[in-house]
């Protein structure tokens, strides 16, 4: 086991190397970082010339690309262009935020569909049934913008104006959460009941589609009629029978969909003025601020390995015939 | 006269056996029957051939003028409503109201949907042409040519594709001049850049599965037959290799394409996509709304037009994609 997982580290190094490579040449021939200052009168050509070869960026690529991986390995990802701070520290500052709105949009998410996935499962092909898998049809093929502008539309703005129109009884919700008091615990609710909503609305469908069919193919295998034949009642045969078996591919589709979350996420992030790594990714990207472009592409490239060799692993833990070789 | 020969007895029976015989289908009949009979695939296609008329006719009628020119007289006007489509002067009636500049949005929704669909299918076919051959190269030659093109390929599986795309959109930047096709009517040529965006972030999963089919199709008898008579490698692989795996293809290419115009949209909405001023596209739309979203009372139709017709078309395609998986599938029968 602990053979397995070391050979699978080595290869996702492997991996980060490779893909911090492509992604380092990428970035850095994306743009210029001084274009902003090219049109101010104030910044001589000389200069900025000068600012450049103190960056580095006088350098060739590959060459620039030793420098930076060398300091990356041991986890000093070097300084923003535009905030001469600390990437690490940058980051730092916003990945809170970020984790924040992640673990409790994936819970509600994994709670929501195992239960409705469940009773899709056991009351199979009736009315609401039905209903779930059509809407998990239009759940997916909806950008995750628009459910969030829908959402902000409809209980913060037009909620508001009612409000304000003498339905004082009818609360509303904030367009922007930029930045809240944490000390109060009701704000937590607040500001985040609409971007938590829109990353659940867009996949709990679809994962509760898929929690449907994994439970009704193993509530048809021969053990769950020994389970129900020697007279346990149907929730147990289902609780304890039926979910243990039918949640190793949900994990499976769990782990491995956390860059479609991580995606939403910045999406999320941008509509609702979410202060988290999104967020500072799109501006840095727009900066071209090397340095944190490359810092949150790891970061998220490293959880992404992560979770792959965890799902692997936690199949073995779920499933003792599964043998890690 | 031959014609009127009575025809002998061997003749009569091989005809009265072909009559007698049950109607022979083709796989790809047989496959359309499946498909037919796949209730949303059907609904799917449906809407996806009314959705194409719609722009067609569209643009037939619509003048591209509605859709581009800034007119200060009707910014964010509400949509029209219906009892006056056909009754009111044609300049002021908005079905889908006016953006904030006061262009008519049922006009960019027909323009901008010509944009985002033939992104679609553009990126898709460079997208499965990338994927194709890297797949199919990596399966036929295997060795260290597999190993480097997996490694890639892998590696680029791991970073989120939107993250990819924002990377890229910045990199190719907006530098293609613009293509004129009419006075009125200007294509961005961040269009291009777009296609490219989106193809080259979308290939890695077909070439994983090209790559699979491939490995097991070199074994085969016909494979080996074919190398004998000395027909060139890149023959083989193309010629009789890659077209076997064509039901896979079909089945991802539909997600493939659902996957452009959502990725189209979602660069467009963080503006590294289509440019606009001059081009509208379903995603860009979206972007210009946002300014507008805190305003009261809100003006809805600017996000949610738009918003509508990539869900549609979306769900579509995702039905015909359900429908197609279910039809290529040899192991279901009618």
């Amino acid at each position: 086991m602990s053979a397995y997982i070391l050979r699978r580290a080595l290869q996702g190094i492997v991996k980060l190397v490779i893909i911090s490579f492509i992604m380092f040449v990428l970035t850095n021939l994306s743009g210029d970082p001084l274009s902003q200052y090219t049109n101010n009168p104030r910044i001589r050509a000389e200069d900025r010339e000068r600012i450049r070869a103190e960056l580095g960026l006088n350098q060739p690529i590959p060459f620039r690309y030793v420098g930076w991986i060398k300091k990356a390995a041991v986890g000093d990802f070097g300084f923003s262009f535009s905030e001469r701070r600390p990437v690490i520290q940058m980051i730092g500052e916003r990945l809170p935020d970020t984790l924040l709105l992640m673990v409790v949009a994936e819970t509600v998410l994994i709670s929501l569909s195992l239960l409705v996935g469940i009773y899709q499962a056991t009351h199979q092909y009736g009315l609401a049934d039905n209903l779930l898998t059509g809407f998990s049809f239009v759940g997916i093929s909806m950008p995750v913008f628009f459910v969030g502008l829908a959402l902000l539309l409809i209980f913060a703005v037009q909620f508001k104006l009612w409000n304000k129109a003498g339905a004082t009884w009818l609360p509303y919700l904030p367009t922007g959460t930029a930045v809240w008091d944490r000390s109060q615990v009701s704000n937590w609710v607040y500001y985040m009941i609409l971007p938590v909503a829109t990353l659940v609305i867009i996949q709990v469908a679809g994962y509760a589609r898929f929690v449907r069919s994994s439970v009704l193919e193993v509530l048809s295998q021969d053990y769950i009629r020994v389970a129900r034949a020697k007279g346990l009642i149907e929730r147990v045969v289902v609780a304890r029978h039926a979910l243990k078996n039918a949640a190793l591919p949900f994990i499976t589709i769990i782990g491995l969909d956390i860059p479609l979350l991580l995606a939403g996420a910045v999406v999320t992030e941008s509509v609702f003025s979410w202060r988290g790594m999104g967020r500072l990714f799109i501006n840095s990207a727009n900066n071209s601020d090397f340095p944190v472009v490359m810092g949150i592409l790891m970061l998220v490239t490293v959880a992404v390995i992560f979770f792959q060799i965890l799902v692997d692993v936690i199949y073995t833990l779920f499933d003792p015939r599964i043998k890690l070789a | 006269m031959a014609t009127l020969a009575p025809t002998s007895p061997a003749e009569r029976t091989a005809k009265e056996i072909a009559d007698a015989r049950i109607k022979v289908l083709t796989p790809g009949q047989l496959a359309w029957r499946r498909f037919l009979r796949h209730r949303a695939a059907v609904l799917g296609l449906g809407g996806m051939i009314a959705l194409i008329l719609f722009i067609i006719i569209g643009t037939v009628l619509v003048p591209v003028r509605r859709a581009n020119k800034p007119n200060p007289a009707n910014m964010l006007d509400n949509p029209t409503p219906i009892s006056q489509w056909f009754t009111g002067e044609s300049a002021d009636v908005h079905p889908f109201g006016t953006d904030a500049t006061g262009r008519d949005i049922f006009a960019r929704i027909i323009y901008g949907g010509q944009i985002s669909l033939v992104i679609g299918l553009l990126a898709l076919s460079l997208g499965i042409t990338v994927g194709v051959v890297v797949g199919g190269v990596a399966g036929y030659f295997g060795g260290w040519i597999d190993g480097t093109l997996m490694a890639i390929t892998e590696a680029l599986l791991c970073i989120p594709q939107l993250f990819l795309l924002i990377v890229l959109a910045k990199l190719f930047g907006s530098k293609i001049p613009a293509i004129t096709l009419s006075q009125d009517y200007k294509i961005s040529g961040s269009v291009i850049i777009v296609i490219l965006v989106i193809g080259l972030t979308s290939w890695m999963y077909l070439a994983r599965i090209v790559r699979a089919n491939v490995l097991s199709l070199r074994e085969r008898d016909y494979v080996a037959a074919a190398e004998v008579l000395g027909v060139s490698k890149i023959k083989i692989l193309f010629r009789h290799l890659v077209p076997n795996t064509f039901a896979p293809i079909i089945v991802s290419a539909t997600l493939g394409l659902v996957g452009a115009i959502t990725n189209e949209a979602y660069v467009s909405y963080f503006g590294l996509g289509v440019q606009d001023p001059p081009t509208a596209s379903w995603g860009n739309m979206i972007n210009n709304a946002l300014s507008y979203m805190q305003r009261s009372p809100p003006v809805w139709w600017v996000w949610f037009f738009p918003g509508i017709f990539i869900t549609m078309t979306v769900l579509f395609i995702n039905f015909i994609g359900d429908g197609l998986r279910d039809a290529l599938d040899p192991r279901r029968r009618v």
